[in-house]
């Protein structure tokens, strides 16, 4: 588990503690168990915007990361919960020291992601969880979204809540009914079919503007786990063509003229017609 | 604020700015808390005037209260329709829950508090007892009585 713990603080004490304590600052028995493990602090200034952060993620070559957020900086949450696993700690540590609170939290947080990890790992249930958000439209995958999008609770129902949503997620896949067709799809409730495909003739676009600094994020991380950023989505309608209005990375619609599918990539990137 | 005395606010967007200003000022030095606008519509309608048939129709509450200059808006970074207001040179920003707690998990469940039954603790009682040494045993006296009425069901 090649995974990156970020700690964001405004407090250079806290900071300081990490930078020294490092993985000491993980109960021993998982840190014996997940040698690949590293822990630092990204210090969050009040001048630090969500471009910087962006920046930072964007460069990060783990496989995993997590992200350990100080509540008083709520106002990353929204934007950094869907591409990394973010957590919220207390800035007081619970009252305790240091180092027994992030023993304390790192235990709980490590376990919800070392649960998590190998479900991602998995590509049946990957091509579930790297689903676009914004334009697959299903009550389940909203819920799947919500155990993340506002820092995830640290606790044994987290995965058992994440395991019931996955189960009800494959009972959407199916194939198409023309008999050419042995393929499966992830079919939404606007009757879209989404097959995550296997060649990489597209390319993702993140350039900067019209794309803001998180698409590059989202387009290459979700929850926490990189995922392959060459490989898209195909969106197809059964027996006709698609079109519509539909939702880009950054949360911007364009309509799309009728064609066979659609490239869409997990960020919900989709190129031009 | 006292209930024993309510003022009312006239029915003018001057005197509701006015209350609104008032409010959250003194919320500010008082708790260093936000005023939430969610308990600005009920303040009024005991003060005698419901901002709507006020202020011009269509305005919101959050639209009008982003207009008054002495104050800033600040909403809560996850919990959408948590929003205050503050004076407008206070640094407040709402915290977040933490999602992860620091406590054991023993601490983590509420704890039930069980009932334990009568009777299994005058048996737990006896039992300790019988563990006593005759010599000891032979010193304790409990009327009959006694026991047969700590052995009724309730």
């Amino acid at each position: 588990m090649n995974t990156s713990i970020i700690v964001l603080t405004p407090d250079d004490n806290v900071s300081q503690t990490i930078g020294i304590r490092k993985t000491l600052l993980i109960p021993e028995d998982l840190r014996k168990r997940y040698p690949r493990i590293s822990i630092r602090s990204y210090i969050v200034a009040d001048s630090t915007t969500i471009d910087d952060l962006a920046i930072f993620f964007a460069a990060q070559t783990s496989d995993g990361v997590i992200v350990l957020c100080d509540n008083r900086l709520g106002r990353f949450v929204k934007d950094l919960a869907t591409p990394l696993f973010t957590i919220i700690f207390d800035y007081d540590l619970g009252g305790k020291s240091l180092q027994n609170y992030f023993w304390m939290i790192l235990s709980k947080v490590i376990k919800a992601f070392a649960a998590f990890a190998p479900r991602f790992d998995n590509e049946k249930l990957r091509k579930l969880l790297i689903l676009p958000l914004r334009n697959f439209s299903a009550d389940g995958l909203r819920q799947l979204h919500g155990l993340f999008k506002d820092g995830v609770t640290a606790d044994g129902k987290f995965i058992n809540e994440l395991d019931k949503l996955l189960k009800a997620l494959r009972q959407r896949q199916r194939p198409k009914n023309e008999a050419n067709y042995s393929r499966t799809y992830i079919v939404d409730d606007n009757e879209r079919y989404f097959e995550y495909g296997k060649e990489k003739h597209s390319q993702l676009e993140t350039g900067v503007p019209p794309h803001n600094r998180l698409c590059a994020v989202a387009g290459i991380f979700r929850f926490g786990k990189r995922y392959d950023r060459q490989r898209h989505f195909n969106l197809s309608l059964q027996g006709q063509r698609i079109q519509g209005t539909f939702y880009d990375c950054h949360g911007q619609s364009a309509e799309r003229r009728p064609t066979t599918h659609i490239n869409m990539f997990p960020n919900d990137f989709f190129g031009a017609n | 604020m006292s209930d024993t005395e309510i003022q009312t606010v006239d029915a003018a967007p001057d005197a509701i700015a006015a209350y609104i200003i008032n409010r959250a000022k003194k919320l500010w030095a008082e708790k260093k808390a936000p005023l939430l606008l969610s308990n600005i519509s009920p303040e009024l309608k005991l003060r005698g005037v419901n901002y709507k048939d006020v202020l011009p129709e269509g305005t919101t509450l959050r639209q009008f209260v982003a207009t008054l200059n002495d104050l800033r808006v600040v909403t809560h970074p996850i919990q959408k329709p948590k929003i205050g207001v503050v004076p407008k040179d206070s640094t407040f920003a709402f915290d977040v829950e933490p999602t992860v707690k620091s406590a054991g998990a023993a601490d983590e469940r509420p704890k039930r508090f069980r009932q334990t039954s009568q009777r299994y603790v005058v048996m737990q009682f006896l039992t300790a007892l019988s563990r006593l040494n005759p010599e000891e045993i032979k010193d304790v006296n409990i009327p009959v009585y006694v026991l047969a009425r700590l052995m009724e069901e309730k």
